[in-house]
């Protein structure tokens, strides 16, 4: 069965299309269709889905040893993982196994996932084997029923800005004061949203936050997540060049390491944002 | 982050405890009355581990079910779930899987179950001696395959075959097999009853044991034509 968006806000379809700074923002964020709680029945199934989903919502409680922040899977992975271009976990399923230039090697989903808690999580990974692992991925299975094996659904991973640009700090110190302390704190050290009081903004620098060697380390990564996600209670209003702006300022604080990250990309082709040296260098200049 | 553990008590439903703790802050006029004592919910790590250990093996992964194959059928041991050989079997899978959607089930996966009959063991004999000795040899321990050099026909028992944990060591899989494909160059189609006389005659034959086996079906529904007895009997008749 073919997925199609549940939701098309205007404008977010051009994706792959240049867009103009002045373009209004998106209506609406957008969620990907999953499966209804019906097909959950009260099987072994069912139970490891319903676990899963809880583990990627409480992973820091449910799993203490493996998360090293204040941060759970939810905290990037939007509307419990089915907001488009919110890193959605609807789909991903259908996409692995899969090359992945950072470790220059095909991985499994279980690898991906680990990837979080290593790097995002600034933690260890859980056993690949371990009803932990098999149970987020019975979840992540469920998650992409229907969905065509292989297949990229649209509304996956970020809506990158294109082009991207340059993001200025100080001007980012600006928009982060009026748009972003009410949630995260003056310090950036996270607080609980106060228009949805479960939920939790997460600390975006610091000891509690992600490390170096996360995606949303990288400046075109959060500049994309903050245009289509932030401000939480009013995604989409920030321009993309607002988007840069803050990104640049959140991602000029200090934040955990990631040992090893010199390792990364190890075919020398880093994307040009990655915040971190690593030893294989490019072989042409960045674009 | 203790407004987590609302979904941490669903990951692990009988694993909350509580904890008395006070809220508030005292006032100077009534300093302790103002503090509130309340049952503060935590998550009891030892619970957890008991949790997950009683809800151990409910559901496997692929990498598990390549894994029953190499223990079962090829009478190995188990690769590592995350190393090479085993990334590179998922990953032929799911190559081989493309374009076929998540979570359906594609025609013709499986086998092809027919019957149920009785087998018999005898006429089985004779079945094997006519259509199959050709390729699995009089003793059933494998030869190539002469119309085919490259293709050898696996021992159908003994200690070079697979172990009694197999599906194929059960006699309904066997017969569905053999009723498809067997002889493999199809110079006759068995009926149904001749496959589960073959069936009967092959399965009845020695092969490896599966230390543990006595522990499969947990829930107690072996299907009928398990070939041993497990723990966890049927609950009905």
């Amino acid at each position: 069965m073919r997925r199609a968006l549940a939701l098309v806000g205007t404008g977010l379809l051009l994706t792959s299309c240049q867009r103009p700074a002045a373009e209004p923002p998106p209506s609406a964020v957008q969620r990907l269709p999953s499966p209804p709680e019906s097909t959950l029945k009260d099987d072994a199934l069912a139970r490891a889905v319903r676990r899963g989903r809880a583990l990627l919502a409480a992973t820091r409680d449910s799993l203490p040893a493996h998360v090293g922040n204040a941060l759970r899977c939810n905290s990037c992975h939007l509307d419990e993982g089915t907001r488009a271009f919110s890193m959605p976990y609807v789909g991903v399923y259908a996409r692995y196994p899969q090359y992945r230039s950072r470790r220059a090697a095909v991985e499994l989903i279980e690898d991906r996932i680990n990837d979080c808690f290593v790097r995002s999580m600034n933690g260890k990974p859980l056993d690949p084997a371990g009803p932990d692992m098999r149970d987020i991925v019975t979840y992540l299975a469920w998650l992409s029923r229907g969905i065509t094996v292989g297949q990229r659904i649209p509304g996956q991973g970020i809506d990158s800005i294109v082009p991207p640009l340059a993001g200025d700090s100080a001007r980012g110190a600006l928009v982060f004061v009026a748009h972003c302390v009410r949630c995260h704190g003056a310090g950036g050290e996270g607080a609980r949203v106060p228009t949805s009081p479960g939920l939790y903004a997460p600390p975006l620098w610091g000891a509690r936050s992600f490390n170096i060697g996360a995606g949303m380390a990288r400046l075109r990564v959060t500049a994309a997540f903050v245009r289509t996600n932030m401000p939480f209670d009013a995604p989409g209003t920030l321009s993309p060049q607002q988007a840069f702006d803050v990104a640049a300022f959140v991602n000029a604080h200090a934040r955990p390491d990631f040992e090893g990250k010199e390792g990364d990309w190890p075919r020398g082709d880093p994307p040009p944002d990655v915040a971190y040296r690593t030893r294989v260098a490019r072989a042409s200049p960045p674009r | 982050m203790e407004g987590d553990l609302g979904q941490g008590a669903v990951a692990f439903p009988t694993c909350v405890k509580y904890r008395r703790a006070t809220v508030g802050r005292p006032t100077a006029a009534a300093s302790r009355r103002s503090q509130r004592v309340v049952n503060v919910p935590v998550l009891d790590q030892s619970s957890v581990k008991q949790f997950l250990k009683e809800n151990r093996d409910i559901r496997q992964i692929i990498e598990d079910r390549v894994n029953d194959c190499f223990k079962r059928s090829l009478n190995g041991r188990a690769l590592n779930p995350a190393g090479r050989d085993m990334k590179d079997i998922v990953t032929y899978y799911a190559w081989l899987s493309r374009g076929t959607a998540v979570g359906a089930r594609t025609k013709g996966q499986g086998i092809d179950s027919i019957g149920p009959f009785e087998g018999d063991k005898k006429r089985g004999a004779t079945v094997f001696a006519t259509s199959c000795t050709r390729c699995h040899g009089a003793d059933g321990q494998g030869i190539t395959i002469r119309s085919h050099p490259s293709l050898w026909a696996p021992p159908l028992w003994g200690p070079r075959s697979f172990s009694i944990g197999a599906g194929m060591a059960r006699v309904r899989v066997a017969a569905a097999f053999i009723h498809r494909h067997m002889p493999f160059d199809r110079l006759v189609a068995p009926t149904e009853g001749q496959a589960f006389d073959v069936a009967a005659f092959v399965t009845g034959q020695p092969r490896p044991d599966f230390p543990g086996k006595e522990y499969d079906w947990p829930n107690g529904d072996p299907p009928p034509d398990v070939a041993y007895a497990t723990l966890k009997k049927r609950a009905g008749p």
